[in-house]
C-alpha cells in the first residue's frame, strides 16, 4: 500500500531454542485512521506482532515504520503508542484521574493543560464522574474504558489493543465493542486490535489479518475474508462452514461441476478450472431445508442433530454418510432427529476455495 | 451465582475446615500459648536474695525492669541494631528479590534455591562462619591488606560491626522470601503500560515498580526487624560480650543470674513491643496497599 | 532465648501427665524386682566431667554396693540444673545433684534440697572447712580455682602473676568471661585483694584497673569456649578454671598450659546435694557418703584435677601440684562469701558493663 501509515515489513521474531519462528515474514500495511484486527488461534503470533509494534519485544529481523519513519529500534517509551491490555493494567496505587494523567506527566505537559485533557479523555469514555475513584473500585467494563482513555489521552500515533475485551462478560463485551469503534472513528486513530474472537474482529474492523503459526494467512475486509477465504484454514477459522472435496467433472458458463463422495454432482459458480480436484465451501446459513423453489444443488438426508437457539436452528444432516451443517431461520417447531428432509443451495451460494 | 445453590454444604465445609485446623491449632496452643501463659505467670513471681524464686503475684519485676536505666539502654541498643540491620538487609535483598520475582528465566528455580539455601544451615553455623571470615587473619582482612587498602587488620569480630554484618547476611533469605511474597502487585503489564505511556526505566521504577513493591518491602522489613530484635545467637557469638540486646539480657537473667521473674517480665515486655510493631506494620501496610 | 525457655518449659507441661501415671502405677520405679535401687544423679555434661566421674566414683561405688545403681543425668550448667529441678519440685525424679555452691544455696532456700543426715553421711565430719555448708545442707564435693591459661606456642615466658594481663605483649589476645559469669566476678575479688583492698568494702580500685585492661581484651564472651580459643591461638592468655584447663592441657598435648598466679586465687566449690522428696533418700545418702570418702575423692582428683574436699584424701604429689590441694597453695586462696557475691552479682555485672566493657 502506497499510503501506509503503519507498515510492517518482513517482521520476524525467532526465540532461541525454538525451531519455529513465533512470527515469520509478516507484511502488514495499515492506512491512516484504519481499524485493523489481528485474528487467529492462540499461538498464531498475533500478540507477539502487536508487542513488536509497541516496542515491548524487539524483532529478530524486519522493519516497522510509522508515517515513513523507521521505529524498529526505538524504545517503548519513545514510540508514542497507546496500549490497552487484557488485564487493564491500571496502576492500582493511583486514582482513576492519576492513571489517565500519568502519560501526560511523562510528557511534561503543563498542569492546566493536563487537567483539561484528562477531563476530556474521561468525558470521551463517559466516566468523568469516576476521576477520584480508586482503581480497585472499578468494574471490569469501567476499568477498560479508563485504560482506553489513558492510552488515548497522550494522542498516540497508533492505538494497540491486546485482547481488551476478553476479561469481560458477553453483554459488556458487545457494549464495549461498539464503544471502542465509536471512539476510534471519532478520533480517527489508526488502530491495531488483537483478538481470538472472530465476532469481535468481524464487527469492529475495517480489515482483518488472519494469522496462523506465525504467518499471515489472509488480509481483507471482513465480508471478503468471510465470503471468499483464501484457503481451508481461513474458511474453517472464520465462521462455521461445510467443506466438500471433489473431482472436477466439467464446467460450463462459469459453473463448475464436481463429483463429491456421497453427495453426487455439485454445481458451483467459479472462475478456476485448471485443477483436477477442488474444495467447495458452503456456509450453513446458505443451506436451505426443504426449499420451496428449485435449487442448483438438491440433496436428501436424515436429521442427526438439532439445536434450537431461538433466532436460529442449527441442524446437522447426514447425507449418505456426509455430515452437512445447516441453519434454519424463522423455523417454528424444530426438526425432529431422524426425520428425512430435503436440502439445497444455489450454485452462487457455494464457493471454491482457491488453495 | 453457583455458590448460593451450595449453601447447604457450608456447614459441613466449615466442620471440615475446623477438623483440618485442629491439629495445627492444638500444636500451636501447646507449643506457644501454654508456655506464654506460663511465662506471664512467672513474671509475677518474686526473686528474693540473689536468686531464690518465690511464688507471688507481684509487679515487682516489671517495676524493677522499667526503672532500670541499663534495661532502657539495652532496649535502645536493640531497637537501633534492629533498625540498622533491617535497613541494610532490605536494601541488599531488594534487587535480588525483585529480580527473582520478575525473571522468567528457566534458572529461576535454581536461583531461588540459592537465595534461600542459607536457611538450610543453622544460624549458629553461619555465625561461626562469619567469625572465621571476619577474624583478624580471616579472608576479609587478608584480602584488604593484600590489596594494600589497610595496614592493620580491621576489628570486624567481637564487636557490633561483626554482629551487624552477620545478622544482615543471616536475615537476607527471610527478607528475600518475604519481599517476593509481597511483590504480588508488581506486574510486567503495569511496567509495559507505563513504558507505553512514556516512562523510561528509571521513571517506571520510581513511579510504578517501587510504590507497588512497598507492601513487600514492608513485610520484609517487619520480618527482619522482629527476627533481629529477638536474635540471640549472633549477638552472643559475634559480639565478644560487648553487644547487649534484650535477648542476651533475658538469657543472662534466665540462665546465669537465675532471676526468672525478671527474665519473664523482660520477655513479656518484648512481646508487647512486637505487638506494637505488628499494629504499626498493619497500619502502614494498609496505607501503601490502599493507595 | 525462646528456644531455651521452651526446652525448660516442656517438662513442666508433662508434669501433670507424669504425676497421674505415677499415681496409677504405684511408684514402681522405687525398687525393681531384683531388689536393686537406681539413684539418679544430676551433674555436669561439659568438659569430660561425666566420663571421669563415672569412672572414678560411680563404677567403684556400684561395685561396692551391688544393690544400688547410679544413673548420671548430664546437664550443661548449674543454672540449667536449677531450672529443671524447679519444674519437678513437687515430684522430683532426681535424687542427688552436683552443682555450684552459689546456685545450690538458692536451691537450699527454695526448698529444692534437703539437709543430709550426719549419721547417714559420716564422711561429712572429715571435710575441709571450705567445704562445709550451713545446717548440714549438701557439702562441697570438689574444689576448683580460677587460673590463667596461655597458648604455649605463642607465649615463651609463662605468666606468673595476674598483673601479666596488663602486659602489652598480650594486647588483643586476651579472653575473659565477663560477669555475670563467675570468672569476671572472681577476677574482681582477686584484683581488690591485690590492690590492697577488700571486695566487701569497695571494688572501685579493681574496676579502675580493669578499665585499663579493657582495650587489650579481644572477647568478653569466648565462643565456643575459652579453651578452644587458647588452643587455636585465637587468644594467647585467658581466665579459666584449673580442673578443665589441666584436662585440656593433657588432651591437647600441651598446646595450652595453666598457671596459678603467685598472688593466689579464688576457689570454686561444687556441692553434692540431696533432693527434697527423693523416694530413695537412704540409698542416695549412701552414695553421697561414698562420693565424699577419701578414696573416691582421691580417685576423682587424679582423673580430673579437682582438689578433694575430704582432708583425709591421699593423692600423689604430681596430682597435688596440679590442684590447689597443697597447703602452700591453699594458704593463698582468697576467702569468698559466695552468698554475698551472689547478691552483688547483678550490680557488679552492671558496673562491669558500664565502666569496663564499654572501654
Amino acid at each position: 500500500m502506497e499510503d501506509a501509515y503503519l507498515a510492517l515489513s518482513k517482521l520476524t521474531k525467532t526465540y532461541p531454542n525454538q525451531s519455529r519462528s513465533a512470527v515469520h515474514d509478516v507484511d502488514i500495511d495499515v492506512a491512516r485512521g484504519e481499524f485493523i484486527s489481528l485474528l487467529g488461534p492462540s499461538g498464531c503470533g498475533k500478540t507477539t506482532t502487536l508487542r513488536m509494534i509497541a516496542g515491548l519485544i524487539s524483532p529478530t529481523s524486519g522493519h516497522i515504520r510509522v508515517d515513513g519513519t523507521d521505529i524498529t529500534n526505538r524504545p517503548v517509551h519513545r514510540r508514542d503508542m497507546g496500549l490497552v491490555f487484557q488485564s487493564y493494567a491500571l496502576f492500582p496505587h493511583m486514582s482513576v484521574g492519576e492513571n489517565v494523567d500519568f502519560g501526560l506527566q511523562m510528557r511534561r505537559v503543563a498542569k492546566s493543560d493536563r487537567r483539561r485533557r484528562v477531563a476530556d479523555a474521561l468525558d470521551m469514555v463517559h466516566l468523568a464522574h469516576l476521576a477520584n475513584r480508586r482503581v480497585s473500585q472499578l468494574s471490569g467494563g469501567q476499568a477498560q474504558r479508563i485504560a482506553l482513555a489513558r492510552a488515548l489521552v497522550i494522542e498516540p500515533t497508533v492505538l494497540l489493543l491486546d485482547e481488551p475485551l476478553s476479561n469481560l462478560d458477553a453483554k459488556l463485551r458487545e457494549e464495549l465493542r461498539v464503544e471502542i469503534r465509536r471512539i476510534q472513528q471519532e478520533t480517527g486513530i489508526t488502530t491495531v486490535f488483537v483478538t481470538h474472537d472472530q465476532d469481535e474482529a468481524l464487527a469492529m474492523s475495517d480489515r482483518l489479518v488472519v494469522m496462523s503459526e506465525g504467518r499471515v494467512e489472509q488480509v481483507g475486509e471482513p465480508w471478503a475474508v468471510y465470503e471468499t477465504p483464501k484457503n481451508r484454514f481461513v474458511a474453517d477459522f472464520i465462521g462455521r462452514t461445510n467443506m466438500f472435496d471433489g473431482r472436477v467433472a466439467g464446467r460450463s458458463d462459469g459453473v463448475l461441476r464436481l463429483e463429491a463422495e456421497g453427495l453426487g454432482t455439485l454445481s458451483v459458480r467459479a472462475q478456476q478450472t485448471d485443477r483436477a480436484t477442488a474444495t467447495v465451501m458452503v456456509r450453513p446459513h446458505r443451506v436451505r431445508i426443504d426449499p420451496a423453489e428449485q435449487m442448483a444443488n438438491e440433496l436428501k438426508g436424515r436429521v442427526v442433530q438439532s439445536s434450537y437457539l431461538g433466532d436460529v436452528e442449527s441442524v446437522v444432516i447426514d447425507v449418505n454418510g456426509v455430515r452437512v451443517l445447516a441453519e434454519r431461520t424463522h423455523s417454528g417447531r424444530p426438526l425432529t432427529v431422524g426425520a428425512t428432509v430435503g436440502l439445497g443451495w444455489g450454485d452462487a451460494d457455494a464457493y471454491v476455495i482457491p488453495q | 451465582m453457583p455458590t448460593s445453590s451450595r449453601s447447604s454444604e457450608g456447614g459441613t465445609r466449615r466442620g471440615a475446615a475446623a477438623a483440618l485446623l485442629a491439629p495445627g491449632l492444638l500444636a500451636l496452643g501447646v507449643s506457644f500459648l501454654v508456655p506464654l501463659v506460663w511465662l506471664a505467670r512467672m513474671s509475677l513471681n518474686r526473686t528474693v536474695g540473689p536468686a531464690e524464686l518465690q511464688t507471688a503475684v507481684s509487679l515487682r519485676s516489671y517495676i524493677d525492669v522499667l526503672t532500670d536505666d541499663f534495661v532502657w539502654e539495652v532496649a535502645w541498643h536493640t531497637l537501633w541494631l534492629g533498625a540498622l540491620v533491617t535497613v541494610l538487609a532490605v536494601v541488599v535483598s531488594y534487587p535480588i528479590a525483585l529480580f527473582l520475582a520478575r525473571t522468567r528465566s528457566r534458572l529461576r528455580g535454581l536461583l531461588m534455591a540459592l537465595a534461600i539455601a542459607p536457611l538450610l544451615t543453622s544460624s549458629v553455623v553461619r555465625t561461626f562462619g562469619w567469625l572465621i571470615l571476619l577474624s583478624d587473619d580471616g579472608i576479609v582482612n587478608s584480602a584488604l591488606s593484600g590489596l594494600g587498602i589497610i595496614g592493620e587488620p580491621l576489628t570486624l569480630t567481637n564487636n557490633v560491626t561483626g554482629v551487624v554484618i552477620a545478622l544482615v547476611e543471616i536475615m537476607m533469605p527471610y527478607a528475600i522470601l518475604a519481599m517476593i511474597a509481597g511483590f504480588g502487585r508488581v506486574s510486567k503489564d503495569l511496567e509495559d503500560a507505563a513504558g507505553s505511556l512514556g516512562a523510561g526505566r528509571l521513571r517506571c521504577f520510581v513511579r510504578i515498580t517501587f510504590p507497588l513493591s512497598l507492601p513487600g518491602v514492608l513485610t520484609g522489613a517487619l520480618m527482619v526487624f522482629v527476627l533481629t530484635v529477638s536474635a540471640f545467637i549472633t549477638p552472643r557469638l559475634m559480639g565478644g560480650g560487648r553487644v547487649f540486646v534484650i535477648a542476651t539480657e533475658i538469657y543472662d537473667q534466665a540462665t546465669t543470674t537465675l532471676d526468672w521473674p525478671r527474665a519473664s517480665a523482660l520477655s513479656v515486655l518484648l512481646l508487647l513491643l512486637f505487638g506494637v510493631f505488628l499494629v504499626l506494620y498493619q497500619r502502614l501496610f494498609r496505607m501503601v496497599e490502599g493507595r | 532465648m525462646r528456644r531455651m525457655s521452651t526446652r525448660a518449659l516442656l517438662p513442666l507441661l508433662l508434669v501433670p501427665a507424669v504425676a497421674l501415671s505415677a499415681c496409677s502405677t504405684g511408684n514402681a520405679s522405687d525398687g525393681a524386682d531384683d531388689g536393686t535401687t537406681t539413684v539418679r544423679l544430676m551433674a555436669y555434661a561439659t568438659g569430660g566431667f561425666k566420663e571421669k566421674y563415672v569412672k572414678a566414683v560411680i563404677q567403684p561405688f556400684e561395685a561396692a554396693h551391688p544393690n544400688i545403681k547410679v544413673e548420671y543425668d548430664p546437664v550443661v550448667s548449674s543454672a540449667e540444673m536449677l531450672g529443671r529441678l524447679r519444674t519437678q519440685k513437687s515430684n522430683p525424679t532426681i535424687d542427688v545433684v552436683i552443682m555450684d555452691l552459689s546456685v545450690a544455696e538458692s536451691a537450699n532456700k527454695e526448698g529444692i534440697f534437703t539437709p543430709l543426715d550426719p549419721a547417714a553421711v559420716p564422711n561429712m565430719k572429715d571435710l575441709s572447712e571450705h567445704a562445709k555448708v550451713r545446717d548440714n545442707f549438701g557439702p562441697g564435693v570438689t574444689f576448683d580455682n580460677l587460673a590463667l591459661v596461655y597458648n604455649t606456642e605463642a607465649v615463651t615466658t609463662p605468666p606468673t602473676s595476674w598483673n601479666d594481663l596488663w602486659d602489652p605483649a598480650y594486647k588483643g589476645k586476651i579472653s575473659i568471661s565477663a560477669p555475670p559469669q563467675l570468672d569476671g566476678i572472681g577476677l574482681t575479688v582477686i584484683l581488690s585483694k591485690i590492690l590492697g583492698g577488700d571486695y566487701t568494702t569497695s571494688i572501685d580500685p579493681a574496676i579502675e584497673r580493669l578499665r585499663k585492661l579493657a582495650p587489650s581484651v579481644q572477647t568478653w564472651n569466648p565462643q565456643p569456649d575459652t579453651y578452644t580459643l587458647v588452643k587455636s591461638g585465637q587468644v594467647n592468655l585467658a581466665l579459666a578454671w584449673n580442673a578443665r584447663a589441666q584436662l585440656q592441657h593433657d588432651q591437647s598435648n600441651g598446646a595450652l598450659d595453666v598457671v596459678l598466679p603467685k598472688e593466689g586465687s579464688i576457689m570454686q566449690v561444687n556441692t553434692i546435694n540431696l533432693v527434697k522428696g527423693s523416694k530413695r533418700a537412704s540409698d542416695a545418702q549412701t552414695f553421697i557418703d561414698y562420693a565424699l570418702s577419701p578414696e573416691a575423692q582421691a580417685l576423682f582428683a587424679a582423673e580430673m584435677f579437682y582438689a578433694p574436699t575430704n582432708t583425709l584424701a591421699k593423692v600423689d604429689d604430681e596430682v597435688a601440684q596440679r590442684t590447689v590441694m597443697t597447703p602452700e597453695k591453699l594458704k593463698t586462696m582468697i576467702a569468698v562469701d559466695w552468698n554475698r557475691l551472689a547478691e552483688q552479682r547483678a550490680q557488679w555485672t552492671e558496673i562491669w558493663r558500664k565502666d569496663v566493657i564499654s572501654q
